[in-house]
């Protein structure tokens, strides 16, 4: 079997225009709605308990209103995952160090209630994970971009950090769409995408290079036309297949991985994009509007 | 490298040995344990090698408890600090632990410089740390303060761990404590079932005393004062209830006496304090009621001079017969002191108080010497099973304080395992059929490399004790996803190499070799995340960053050396005409 022929000969350079401009508009609105709408942040980073419980059935609304009364407290209380006999609620509160209290009101209104699961993380851890978190993402461009620098040259890390960015940025702004929480699963998530984009961006870049070592006498556009080309079936296959795995992890995976697994849907497709699109146009651009005089010394 | 297919396939074959050498435990392990006939079957020799699940998945509470800095740092203050000085350093610390929050710094480190910053000589506050306080810094006093902290919080793991190992009641398996950072520790305990008794029992500070009850007359003329002391319409003497031989209150005004008091505290000095009774108890009117005493704050006995502790049932005979008590024993110098205070307070009532709680406050009614003493009063053998322990463990040196609580119930872990097999079972399998189908008989041996991928991995895990949870698993079934990508990698370049009419030998050789740089160039940066990953995460995402190294490192080996092993013999030793790819 195979997706696309070798004879292949698509002039992907030529689309720049169109997808420059898309990707610059999805980025800037990705900014935009993150800069507006914020970030939905989980309370390990905001500091703050939830409380999963499952009673039998019940209507939210019905819950709601018998547990706001009992407790007095500010609490959000959102349903999730439920069946014919369970209604499994997450309840969600600032931080408390004794949840026993809250607990022991509700069960007297409801006898059956189920103790499923307790989050809680104090406002100082919070305010510490987010700046580890922060940093976290940082250090890992950094490195990658080292690496890059080291193992090709600038211009591909340019163009790789450029296509980290446009993929991360992205994600982030669908995540604020989606109203989904971010926490530290959800920055595992991010990291891994900037892992799995570069490493559809190396292949390509391998491909560049070595075609430019073969063919010394064809133009730059050419052969990156020619190695996305060639490239192309590997890029689009091991996209199906771990998209395959992820889907199966959003699907099975159960309520916990469930926005971990979307957001590496997400991620895996804007990083195939990102792969073929971004990071090398953005790589041949800067090498043709600013070559570096010691470095076409070099080549010449 | 290594051309020789035999030595090839002999390494391959001793590592796939080794692996299933390292799994064997394990399966067998969780095998019995799934079978509901085999439930009786002693496991402890498996569970030492098979491999751990981590609390998110066998359910159980994960407890990060930090140092009370705020409490810490007045204790360590001197303690005849006039009221004025006492509440100026109380700011200054409560500034200190604010701008540690904010800045992201220890609250030691803030302290230092705060007072630098506003001339606050430490020395003032801390003259009881120095032999020779004279010229001692801002530095000076906050360097010991660290290393008084660094002892404190090595005495209080130790504590913790005597406490938890004393008795098992509250987790099932090893329970795991360690040190985080300078001032903070994690406490694992799996399978619990109550979380609040679980946390209030590792919390527990057991600052245990014996300390001399006032007279009710003192206490009412204090009353009075506090009464007179302050200038607004709630006055205390209204709403506590004297009788003929002890002060009570209404249960429901708890909180607000508790406010009064604390707005107060300086009228009472540091001669006395007011604490409640434990016990709750049904007044007249069929409201709840609680007791409050007036004690001496300089305790007759702490924790210091208690020896043993026990939790037995009281004997017949005894007035208090079959109930559940603590029988405390004394050290020598415990012992001498107690004697002369029960000798010099006869028909005075002793408080037995724990954490500033009254458990009891009988009545001296002779001299003392033998030092054993009983504290009863408790509802159940467990709690005075905890007390005992927490007594016998010791008082910690300073108050913790919760910041973080994961607690996951049985059924969820549970849940999440089944979730967990299931996603995995069926990724696998969509990967297989796919591989097979796309690129036919080499893409069975791309399967064969990813089955023995998982095999190795896994054995990798245990062999590393990593704990496994339910991000690892997440990270096992990217590394499923991901890792085909070596092979495909190499399978698209082979497939080139064969239409530029290469022969079937030099095409599988070429395609290694020109795939295996780009393969490492896309693991690495794939491993850089995972590294950087495993540095930020707790727990359960450490899981997923060390499985989704472990299983690209692996597939690194897998994917190339055996794929092109199998290649090779098949090229050289079945003499295939055709590759089916």
């Amino acid at each position: 079997m195979k997706l696309f022929k070798e004879t292949l000969s698509i002039n992907f350079l030529n689309h720049t225009m169109v997808t420059g401009i898309l990707s610059c508009i999805c980025v800037v609105s990705a900014v935009l709605i993150i800069l507006i709408k914020g970030l939905n942040l989980t309370i390990e980073f905001t500091g703050g308990t939830n409380l999963n419980i499952s009673v039998s059935k019940i209507a939210v609304s019905e819950f709601r209103l018998k547990a706001q009364q009992a407790l007095k407290d500010n609490l959000q209380i959102v349903e999730i995952q439920s069946d014919s006999k369970k209604s499994n609620f997450l309840l969600r509160m600032k931080f408390i160090e004794d949840e026993k209290n809250i607990i022991n009101s509700l069960k007297v209104l409801f006898p059956d209630l189920e103790l499923n699961s307790i989050d809680s993380f104090g406002p100082k851890l919070g305010a510490e994970l987010q700046s580890n978190a922060r940093n976290a993402i940082l250090m890992a461009l950094l490195l990658i971009s080292i690496y890059i620098a080291i193992r090709f040259d600038r211009y591909y890390a340019l163009g790789s950090i450029f296509a980290l960015l446009h993929d991360v940025l992205i994600t982030i702004g669908l995540l604020s769409i989606l109203n989904i929480e971010i926490g530290i699963s959800i920055i595992a998530a991010l990291l891994t995408i900037v892992g799995y984009s570069l490493n559809d961006t190396i292949v390509v870049y391998d491909r560049i290079r070595e075609n430019i070592a073969k063919l010394i006498s064809d133009q730059k556009r050419a052969i990156i036309n020619r190695s996305l080309n060639e490239t192309l079936n590997r890029t689009v296959i091991t996209s199906f297949t771990t998209l395959l795995v992820v889907i199966v992890l959003f699907v099975y995976g159960g309520a916990v991985l469930q926005s971990f697994a979307l957001t590496l849907i997400i991620g895996v497709l804007i990083g195939t994009y990102s792969s073929i699109y971004v990071a090398s146009p953005i790589m041949f651009y800067f090498e043709e509007k600013y070559p570096i005089p010691e470095f076409i010394d070099e080549e010449a | 490298m290594l051309y020789n297919l035999n030595i090839r396939w002999i390494l391959i074959f001793s590592i796939i040995v080794a692996s299933i050498y390292f799994i064997m435990p394990s399966y067998e392990l969780y095998s019995i344990k799934s079978d509901p006939d085999l439930q009786d079957i002693n496991t402890d020799h498996l569970s030492d090698d098979a491999i751990q699940l981590g609390l998110d998945l066998k359910g159980g509470l994960y407890i990060v408890l930090e140092l009370d800095y705020a409490s810490y740092l007045l204790q360590k203050a001197n303690g005849k600090l006039s009221f004025n000085k006492r509440s100026q350093l109380e700011s200054i610390v409560s500034k200190s632990i604010n701008n540690a929050l904010n800045n992201q710094t220890g609250v030691l480190y803030e302290l230092e410089a705060l007072s630098n910053k506003n001339n606050i000589a430490l020395i003032s506050y801390y003259s009881n740390l120095f032999r020779s306080p004279a010229d001692k810094q801002n530095i000076d006093v906050v360097e010991l303060l660290k290393e008084d902290r660094n002892d404190s919080m090595s005495s209080i793991l130790e504590i913790m761990r005597n406490r938890i190992e004393d008795h098992n009641q509250y987790g099932m398996g090893e329970p795991s404590i360690q040190q985080l950072g300078s001032d903070r520790m994690v406490i694992e305990l799996a399978g619990i079932t109550d979380v609040a008794k679980a946390k209030d029992y590792v919390q527990r500070t057991a600052e245990f005393q014996l300390t001399l009850v006032e007279d009710l007359q003192i206490f009412k003329d204090l009353i009075f004062q506090i009464d007179q002391s302050q200038n607004n319409d709630y006055k205390l003497q209204y709403q506590l209830i004297p009788t003929a031989n002890r002060m009570l209150a209404l249960e429901d005004d708890y909180n607000l006496i508790n406010q009064v008091l604390d707005l107060n505290q300086y009228v009472l000095g540091d001669k006395y304090k007011i604490l409640w009774s434990n016990e709750v108890f049904m007044g007249p009117e069929g409201k709840l009621m609680r007791e409050l005493a007036l004690v001496r704050s300089k305790p007759a006995i702490s924790s210091g001079q208690i020896q043993e502790s026990r939790a037995l049932i009281s004997e017949f005979g005894n007035d208090d017969a079959g109930n559940w008590i603590v029988n405390l024993d004394m050290t020598t110098a415990g012992k001498v002191k107690w004697s002369r205070f029960t000798g010099n307070n006869i028909g005075k009532k002793v408080a037995i108080v724990l954490d500033d709680i009254i458990y009891m406050a009988p009545t001296i009614q002779a001299k003392i010497s033998s030092g054993g003493t009983r504290i009863t009063g408790f509802k159940d053998k467990q709690e005075a099973q905890d007390i005992a322990s927490v007594l016998k463990a010791g008082e910690l040196p300073a108050p913790i304080n919760v910041v973080q609580i994961n607690y996951i119930g049985p059924s969820l872990g549970q849940d999440s395992i089944t979730s967990g097999t299931l996603s995995m079972m069926i990724g696998l399998l969509l990967v297989f059929i796919f591989m097979l189908l796309y690129y036919n008989l080499s893409g069975l041996i791309a399967n064969c490399a990813l089955l023995i991928n998982m095999l190795i991995i896994f054995a990798v895990l245990i062999t590393m004790d990593a704990v496994l949870t339910l991000p690892g698993i997440a990270g096992l079934l990217l590394t499923i996803g991901m890792t085909v990508d070596a092979n495909i990698i190499i399978f698209e370049r082979i497939r080139e190499e064969l239409l530029i009419s290469k022969s079937m030998r030099s095409a599988v050789h070429t395609g290694y070799n020109r795939a295996f740089l780009t393969i490492l160039d896309a693991n690495i940066t794939t491993l850089i995340t995972a590294c950087v990953l495993s540095f930020i995460g707790s727990g359960p995402i450490k899981g997923f960053a060390t499985t989704l190294s472990v299983g690209i490192l692996c597939s690194m080996f897998t994917a190339v050396f055996i794929t092109k092993t199998i290649f090779l013999t098949f090229i050289d030793y079945v003499k295939i005409k055709k590759l089916s790819i």
